[in-house]
């Protein structure tokens, strides 16, 4: 069983949000790979991908010697969705509020 | 914090995280004084009417919604300015939201956040949203 992680906490570090927009925006990507492209040591990149990987965040997956990272937005698609309902609902109660002073 | 971040092929979606929790924050201006605002929150049945909520206006208080099953306390009240609960509807995901009133040239504005604490990815345990959570 995986602990209750902050997920969102893990995108608060601009470092690894870096790392997963990079992921996000031009596809999977070895740990080796993206130290070659961001300004980050292979070491803190990987640190980076374990902890994107314990929150849901990344998928691995096993090529030869290399593990390579892919993003996982399922989790932050479903937070957006949230957020587009929760609004919507808001904007009808209080134009309904609004209209109860007229 | 913000974060942009492209969540399907031909969409951009983007996310306003404050304090690592995803909320939503609406305002709108009032033609009435803060107190009569505060009456059309707390009076049961005038919230009912723009609100389909019924708030308790005391700690631990409960919030209601007629038709739904939706469990909610009350946590903060300042009488007149503000009010925060907590609620889930039963197998969904918990939010607060946070009410305030300020008066605003001859009327009021009322300002609502919901922000969500805790969400289930699929096959995964419950992932809490914040450090906090």
């Amino acid at each position: 069983m995986t602990d209750p992680q902050p997920l969102l906490a893990a995108l608060a570090d601009p470092t690894r949000r870096a790392v997963f927009e990079r992921l996000n925006s031009e596809g999977p990507a070895s740990a080796s790979k993206l130290a070659t492209e961001l300004p980050i040591s292979r070491q803190a990149i990987a640190k980076h991908l374990n902890l994107l990987d314990s929150v849901g965040l990344v998928d691995r997956r096993e090529e030869g010697r290399q593990v390579v990272y892919s993003a996982r937005v399922a989790p932050l698609r479903d937070v957006a969705t949230w957020l587009e309902t929760v609004g919507d609902e808001w904007d009808t109660r209080l134009e309904r509020l609004k209209q109860s002073f007229d | 914090m913000e974060l942009q971040t492209t969540l399907t092929r031909d969409a951009t979606a983007k996310l306003h995280f404050m304090a690592d929790l995803p909320e939503i924050e609406r305002s709108v201006e009032l033609p009435a004084p803060p107190d009569e605002v505060w009456e059309r929150i707390t009076d049961g049945d005038l919230a009912e009417e723009w609100m389909g909520v019924r708030v308790e206006p005391r700690q631990g208080g409960a919030v209601t919604v007629p038709d739904r099953d939706v469990i909610g306390t009350v946590e903060e009240v300042e009488p007149g300015e503000s009010i925060t609960w907590s609620w889930r509807e039963v197998d969904g995901e918990p939010s607060q939201v946070t009410i305030d009133i300020e008066p605003h040239e001859r009327g009021s504005r009322v300002t609502i956040t919901e922000r969500l604490l805790e969400y289930r990815i699929s096959g995964m345990p419950p992932v809490f949203l914040s450090k906090a959570a």
